[in-house]
């Protein structure tokens, strides 16, 4: 996916304005029952939500924490129990909402017979689109996820990751405001998951409002602003995540070429204060990092493929 | 052969005529009234079980009112077309050609089975080809229609549609559009094959040569020559006898179901003959048919003719050597329409009372009469012998002999037609007697009728595929219907249901009314258990007697009124017409296509509330 540089915030992310709510849940509950209406399990309970226009927003938990229940409840495909869904103020059950909705499931549950430009075109006629600026929009977005080469493949020959890369292309095929992205980054190599975060990066940029909800909590503490922790159906944690995450009654100083005699100085001013330093050493990389790094000399040795970052 | 029943005047058919033949159009309403209601109520239970009664009733508004205002106005082309053509591909890569392959296979095989010395191979031929079709598409319909939406749903990638903005009676509409394309094409694939087939199958000649002819004497005119008369060469299982009259004219025998143009070029013993391909085997033939009277040995008017024992009481018998006739009256006939005369058709029985001798025809006789009350003009009766089993073809001349001379001059011993016999409105009558005491003719509605023209043979072929056609859209919308909320197994499980019962549902309903002896369902299997026949009285004590009756009973309205509102696929199957020459009428397509749209519409709709009230990812 070439998308255009963009490094992660390092520290702290540019605070947004508070936009338009795009997605809303008022005590949102959902029960899942058996075929003669017994419980079998609470999937979600009461969940209150908002989601502001142009935020990349993390629905966390472990595996039947209804993070997925939320997503489903949001897109239709479940009903709620009890409460209420909205999106773009519109109630979640209503087709009409889907105009202006990506979605890009947890498997990219796509018709297997296909290629990627019968894919394409086909979600693209169920968005009424007229068949110029169907073909338009296919070629641009087979470029965009950089899937050129294998666009008249079947994607039962596909990968695991030129699936997902083919899933996003249909979820972006109508130019959504609002995406909801469910598991964006499983299954794919570190390359294609930098790539994936970067793009959504570009898409927030661009004014797109993002849901996505993953278990790769590195993943998301990269790119959401603002993140929902759900256990067994309840809403345990909310707000934005540099908030969360950072640790108030600590401080980190990052120098640049700090000599031994300057430690001892800067340990002895400390010691003056009566302040108990926790750690001073060099930092080590991410191994996200180091891969990148080692695969994007390599191609610069061998000519191959550049990775962006 | 003919065709029992009579088609109804369009008109007459849709709209309602009394109290107890409300018409096409009311009943139809009726139903979907009735059906309306009902799934009104269901729905009503459901969401007041889920949700409480009264918000059970806004969900069910709800939907109702989203179903006016959004969906079915928002309903798109594009998308349907995208889904249809989503379902063709699928049908494509699911191996639904199969259904064609079997076909061929079933064509291949088919010449090593056919009964070639049948008495009719046309009809043989064609029944062969249409039940083969039939049966084909219908399993292909039943297989794909009821396993896609439900393995799409399985697979989640139904997932990815119903986040579109797509409609559910878009996907409805989409797959029905989608299958019905696939069945469609294999269809005409299999017709073209079928009829090259036929035709293949039934192309053959013979060859017949000078030296075969010998001379005919005619024993009432004192044996003198009438002319020359030869047998042809045995092909495909017959031979056809072939006579030259005096003025060297050729007659041709017909001979299962057919016979072949002879001509002749040369003279005496090097005559050439060259004989034709078979004529009159497939074609289609335009019947008018006429208003049936029937009257007693005395002449008095009767609705039927006698009972001759016959359990299939189609047919009545007029006496013979009585006043005993029947009369058919046709309307719109015109020398513009008919300038040689007309060409009559009949297909009578015989009831002997006596053997006779068995290898002549019962002797009968024909009449011409204006129906006019005021005119009392009809022909001399015109004479001929019966045949039995195969249909007669007689051209009434337009110069007939009068029943009564007239004595006022010229032209006394003839009358015409149009002038004398046919009413200013444009009516006459046709009389059929039998001429031997105690020997009797049988007849029905159908068994005369003007041959009004001949159509294309081959577009007949191809209406016979039509109601085939409606037959296969019918299975296909059922079977959509059905697995919008049902898994495929139980969907096709379920269409199939309604295939039998569809079929059967006149039994149904004569065994609830008693028309039928043998009891209910439960009441049946015990007879078959204990091995006891309809006759008899069920053995069993009274209690379980009426339990098991009243049981019964309840099953058998139940079914009865399900049948009702399911399609009865003999209904639509015209193949008859084509099997027997007959050419469908346009009146019967339009009343198919209007009743298989009906059913079409509404299992469209009931499956478009089942999906839109589904949870997809449940």
């Amino acid at each position: 996916m070439s998308v255009e540089t963009s490094k992660y915030p390092a520290a702290g992310k540019p605070v947004r304005k508070a936009g338009e709510v795009v997605v809303e849940t008022r005590s949102l509950s959902k029960v899942y029952r058996d075929f003669w209406g017994r419980q079998k399990v609470r999937a979600l309970k009461g969940l209150d939500l908002e989601i502001r226009k142009g935020e990349i927003f993390g629905l966390l938990g472990p595996n039947g924490s209804g993070k997925s229940t939320t997503v489903k409840l949001l897109l239709g495909l479940l009903f709620p129990t009890s409460g209420q869904a909205l999106v773009f103020g519109k109630d979640a059950t209503e087709v009409s909402k889907n105009e202006r909705i990506g979605y890009l499931p947890e498997e990219s549950y796509l018709y297997r017979f296909l290629n990627a430009d019968e894919t394409l075109d086909f979600y693209g006629r169920l968005f009424d689109m007229p068949a110029d600026v169907r073909q338009q929009r296919i070629d641009s977005l087979i470029e965009m996820v950089g899937l050129k080469w294998a666009r008249k493949r079947q994607l039962k020959e596909y990968s695991k990751g030129m699936t997902r890369r083919i899933g996003l292309a249909q979820a972006l095929i109508n130019d959504p405001e609002l995406l909801m992205l469910d598991e964006p980054t499983s299954g794919m190599d570190p390359i294609g998951t930098r790539e994936m975060k970067d793009l959504i990066l570009k898409l927030r940029d661009q004014g797109k409002t993002i849901v996505m909800c993953s278990h790769l909590l590195a993943d998301v503490q990269d790119v959401c602003d603002r993140i929902a922790i759900l256990h067994q159906g309840d809403l345990k944690e909310l707000g934005r995540v540099d908030d969360l995450l950072t640790v108030q009654d600590v401080t980190q100083i990052r120098t640049k070429q700090l000599t031994p005699a300057v430690q001892e100085e800067i340990k002895a001013l400390l010691a003056r204060h009566n302040v108990e330093l926790l750690a001073m050493e060099n930092p080590t990389t991410s191994l996200e990092d180091l891969f990148l790094k080692i695969v994007r000399e390599s191609d610069a040795k061998t000519g191959g493929p550049t990775i962006s970052t | 052969m003919v065709i029992e029943n009579q088609v109804r005047p369009l008109l007459e058919w849709l709209f309602p005529q009394n109290i107890t033949d409300p018409g096409f159009l009311l009943s139809c309403l009726g139903l979907v009234a009735l059906l309306c209601a009902l799934g009104f109520l269901f729905g009503l239970m459901v969401a007041a079980l889920r949700h409480g009664p009264t918000e059970g009733l806004n969900v069910v508004a709800r939907q109702i009112f989203d179903a006016f205002t959004q969906d079915f106005p928002g309903f798109s082309l594009r998308r349907t077309g995208a889904i249809a053509r989503l379902i063709v591909q699928e049908s494509v890569r699911r191996s639904a050609l199969a259904a064609f392959v079997v076909f061929m296979v079933v064509l291949l095989f088919a010449g090593l089975f056919l009964d070639t010395t049948n008495s009719n191979p046309a009809r043989w031929y064609l029944s062969i080809v249409y039940f083969s079709i039939n049966i084909l598409l219908m399993l292909m319909g039943l297989f794909l229609s009821t396993f896609s939406l439900p393995a799409d749903i399985k697979n989640r990638t139904i997932y990815t549609i119903v986040t579109k903005p797509v409609r559910s009676i878009e996907i409805i509409a989409g797959r029905i559009v989608g299958f019905g394309m696939v069945g469609t094409a294999i269809l005409l694939v299999m017709a073209l094959c079928s009829y090259i087939f036929v035709w293949r199958g039934l192309s053959h000649t013979h060859t017949v040569e000078a030296a075969d002819f010998s001379d005919v004497q005619d024993r009432a005119a004192g044996g003198i020559v009438s002319g020359r008369q030869a047998m042809t060469s045995v092909n495909a299982h017959h031979q056809h006898k072939v006579t030259i009259d005096k003025a060297g004219k050729i007659v041709v025998e017909q001979q299962m179901g057919h016979w072949h143009n002879v001509t002749m070029s040369g003279e005496g013993n090097d005559a050439q003959f060259t004989v034709s391909s078979p004529i009159g085997d497939l074609e289609a033939r335009v019947p008018i048919y006429g208003k049936m009277q029937f009257k007693d040995r005395n002449g008095k008017p009767t609705d039927r003719g006698i009972n001759t024992g016959d359990e299939w009481e189609y047919r009545s018998y007029i006496e013979g050597g009585t006043a005993s006739e029947v009369a058919w009256t046709f309307s719109g006939i015109t020398p513009e329409r008919f300038p040689d005369g007309l060409p009559i058709e009949l297909t009578i029985q015989v009831f002997r009372t006596y053997k006779g001798q068995i290898t002549r025809g019962i002797l009968g006789e024909i009449l011409v009469r204006n129906p006019d009350p005021t005119s009392n003009r009809s022909s001399a009766p015109i004479p001929f012998e019966s045949r039995e089993f195969i249909t007669d073809s007689r051209l009434i001349p337009r110069k007939l002999k009068p029943l009564i001379r007239d004595q006022s001059g010229a032209g006394a011993n003839e009358i015409d037609l149009f002038e004398d016999l046919v009413s200013p409105d444009g009516k006459v009558e046709i009389v059929l007697r039998c001429a031997e005491p105690a020997q009797y003719f049988g007849a029905a509605q159908s068994d005369l009728y003007i041959r009004a023209a001949d159509r294309s043979f081959a577009a007949n072929f191809l209406k016979g595929c039509l109601g085939i056609w409606l037959q296969m859209m019918i299975i296909i919308c059922f079977g959509v219907m059905f697995s919008t909320f049902l898994n495929g197994p139980v969907a096709m499980m379920a269409t199939f249901s309604v295939m039998i019962m569809g079929f059967f549902g006149n039994f149904v309903r004569q065994v609830t009314t008693g028309a039928v002896e043998g009891g209910g369902p439960i009441e049946s299997l015990i007879r078959i258990v204990t091995q006891a026949n309809v006759q008899v009285d069920l053995e069993a004590n009274a209690i379980v007697i009426f339990v098991v009756k009243n049981l019964d009973l309840a099953i058998m309205w139940t079914m009865t009124f399900v049948t009702y509102f399911l399609p009865n696929y003999n209904y639509f199957s015209t193949s008859g017409y084509v099997e027997n020459g007959y050419d469908i009428p346009f009146n019967l397509i339009v009343q198919h296509l209007l009743t298989a749209l009906a059913y079409i519409v509404c299992s469209s709709l009931v499956g478009y509330f089942c999906l839109k009230t589904r949870e997809i990812a449940a």
